[in-house]
């Protein structure tokens, strides 16, 4: 276990930003604290690189209490969001400053930022300054400076949140490949869902500084345990019911829907049910079924959106998604169809 | 009238102002350092004369450039001295912080004469410097080191032009973006380091421009050797002030100036390519 935080929880005078937080982040995986503005997990980030000091708790790494380690002397190195380049060096001095500052040996020094500049693919351009450089070029300069210090763990604050959405998915990849070459722990910080997924071994999905949910992003993503992960991660078909004790049947508004109980968690009561848009369909046998009429068919490219209005529950919206080439042509708006879903696929979570 | 002509006459009329009142007056008197004064009466006969006496005579020559060591040292001294107060105003937070820069700023809300002779009262033989020095047994008597010297019109100099030096240097720390000294730190630095490497250079162009403050006012000063100076702070400002106000020689009088003026643009030139190839 590399990293451990024991109840860190952080106050400003009296307003409490993070509850005693529990998080374990294992030798070389890519966590994600994932969460809207004001969860708490910059907070998080900044107590686990130093730069904000817990208000208790403890912050073990390797069996070792660094607490009260300050930010120069922690073997962690961070992206930060605006990448906070030294304006007034180039691409390649900046890139050393670390191996400078720890002292370290030039002649070896010399050749790791060579070959760090390499890896991000910047060698051409190291006697820039950032002031000659693109966004995505500053974004690789702040990388290589973190990960030319061979730190144990590398903490990245939405870095990628300035770049635009090609650029940025190109980055995405990116960052994973290194993670992967370099097998170094990273711990990103986004409030991204798509960009949690696609990168993360695990997400830990953060709200009102708690962790709502911490697993894999198929976990999350088909598997979540909180209303809130229900609705932050991806697209949705929520609808709120009620369960009896025992009962395989919720209801709803849109009438009875059956469910499937195995291995979920023991929930009675007041409820939510979470269907995957793709994982609903437009006719067919097999299932719990919505009579309704269809409102809207957006196309979208590989996929048709299908927005359908129940009969029991006209001011309601189902998001059906269909493959667009299935073969035979969408349903037109106003027709009249049952939407069908496996009870399987149906997650309930308390409500 | 057209758009092109109403442009220009509204460049016209806000050119007029600095033309009529920095341009011209400045243009006269560099006419003037070409004339010759015979018998009291300035003659319009343009001639080398006057920019040939100043640069044979070595009493002239001497004096200006000891003034030019004298405003080097006041530069010097100022920045050794405003630095670490612009610094330590800097690193305060909040109320503090503010409260610290109005109080460093303030003596620039103050009467000239006013700090002149406070200056005069605290350096002279019954001054506050000297009673403290004999206080604490450093001095056996009051001592003459301190007034009516070089040594006075430096220390003066550089205790009324100090607040020039450390508002634009406490400006240049300000505009550091805090995000480079976290980076410094995650990046191994200790606090000398990350002064020494990030804070110092971002600031020296705010150094720089506080330094040429102190460099140019003192250049041009006349009145500090005047009052504090005595027989011994001689400096180039004296030298054009009696050439104006008793030898009423205006000419060569110009002709010192224009020497001065040519001194003070090069080094504001120098200064300013020095502080723009400062990447920030």
């Amino acid at each position: 276990m590399a990293l451990e935080l024991v109840g860190i929880r952080k106050n400003y005078d009296r307003l409490e930003v993070l509850p005693p937080l529990d998080l374990s982040i294992v030798d070389g995986e890519f966590l994600t604290l994932l969460g809207p503005s004001g969860s708490g997990k910059t907070t998080v980030l900044r107590i686990i690189g130093g730069f904000a000091r817990p208000s208790g708790g403890q912050l073990m790494f390797d069996e070792t209490d660094i607490t009260d380690l300050p930010a120069n002397r922690r073997p962690f190195n961070t992206v930060f969001q605006d990448y906070a380049l030294f304006p007034h060096m180039t691409v390649r001095d900046n890139v050393g400053y670390g191996p400078l500052v720890q002292r370290r040996d030039p002649a070896r020094s010399a050749r790791l930022v060579s070959e760090t500049l390499a890896i991000v693919g910047l060698a051409a351009m190291e006697q820039r300054y950032p002031s000659q450089l693109s966004g995505g070029q500053r974004q690789r300069v702040a990388l290589a400076r973190a990960i030319v210090c061979e730190p144990k763990v590398i903490l990245l604050d939405e870095p990628l949140a300035a770049l635009d959405a090609s650029l940025r998915r190109q980055m995405q990849l990116f960052l994973k490949d290194i993670q992967r070459q370099i097998k170094t722990t990273f711990v990103f910080v986004t409030h991204d869902q798509e960009e949690a997924i696609t990168m993360s071994d695990r997400i830990a999905v953060m709200n009102g500084g708690r962790i709502e949910q911490l697993g894999s992003p198929r976990d999350l993503y088909f598997q979540p345990k909180t209303k809130f992960v229900a609705t932050f991660f991806g697209d949705n078909n929520i609808v709120e019911g009620v369960l009896a004790p025992g009962a395989g049947e919720v209801d709803t508004p849109l009438g009875r829907l059956p469910i499937d109980r195995r291995g979920m968690p023991a929930i009675e009561g007041r409820c939510i049910v979470a269907v995957r848009p793709e994982r609903m369909r437009i006719g067919g046998e097999n299932g719990a079924a919505i009579a309704g009429q269809v409102a809207e068919v957006v196309f979208s490219g590989p996929m048709t959106r299908i927005l359908v209005a129940p009969a029991a529950a006209p001011e309601l919206r189902l998001d059906v998604r269909l493959s667009s080439d299935a073969g035979q042509p969408p349903p037109q708006v106003g027709e009249r169809v049952t939407v069908v879903f496996d009870p399987s696929d149906a997650v309930v979570v308390p409500g | 009238m057209t758009g092109h002509a109403k442009r220009w006459l509204l460049f016209a009329v806000v050119a007029a102002l600095p033309v009529l009142f920095i341009l011209l007056p400045i243009a006269s008197f560099l006419i003037t350092s070409f004339f010759r004064v015979e018998g009291g009466v300035i003659l319009a006969d343009p001639n080398l004369s006057n920019y040939g006496a100043f640069f044979g005579n070595w009493t002239y020559l001497g004096t200006f450039l000891g003034t030019l060591w004298l405003c080097l040292q006041v530069v010097l001294l100022s920045i050794a001295l405003g630095y670490p107060v612009a610094w330590f105003i800097w690193r305060r937070s909040g109320t503090v912080r503010y409260a610290l820069l109005l109080l460093a700023v303030m003596p620039l809300f103050m009467s000239y004469i006013v700090k002149l002779y406070t200056l005069r009262a605290m350096l002279g033989l019954n001054g506050l410097l000297n009673q403290m020095l004999v206080g604490i047994g450093f001095l056996d008597g009051p001592s003459q080191f301190f007034l009516f010297n070089q040594r006075a019109v430096l220390i003066t100099m550089t205790v009324i032009y100090l607040p020039f030096v450390i508002l634009p240097i406490f400006l240049s720390l300000e505009r550091i973006p805090r995000g480079l000294l976290s980076a410094s730190a995650d990046l191994g630095a200790g606090a000398f380091d990350t002064f020494r490497r990030i804070v110092l250079p971002l600031s020296l162009p705010g150094t720089i421009a506080g330094g040429l403050f102190a460099f140019v006012l003192a250049l041009g000063d006349f009145v500090t050797p005047q009052m504090v100076g005595g027989t011994t702070g001689f400096t180039i400002g004296r030298v054009i002030w009696s050439q104006f106000g008793l030898a009423y020689n205006w000419p060569f009088g110009s002709a010192i100036s224009a020497v001065l003026l040519a001194v003070a643009l090069l080094i504001i030139g120098l200064g300013g390519y020095a502080a723009s190839r400062r990447r920030v």
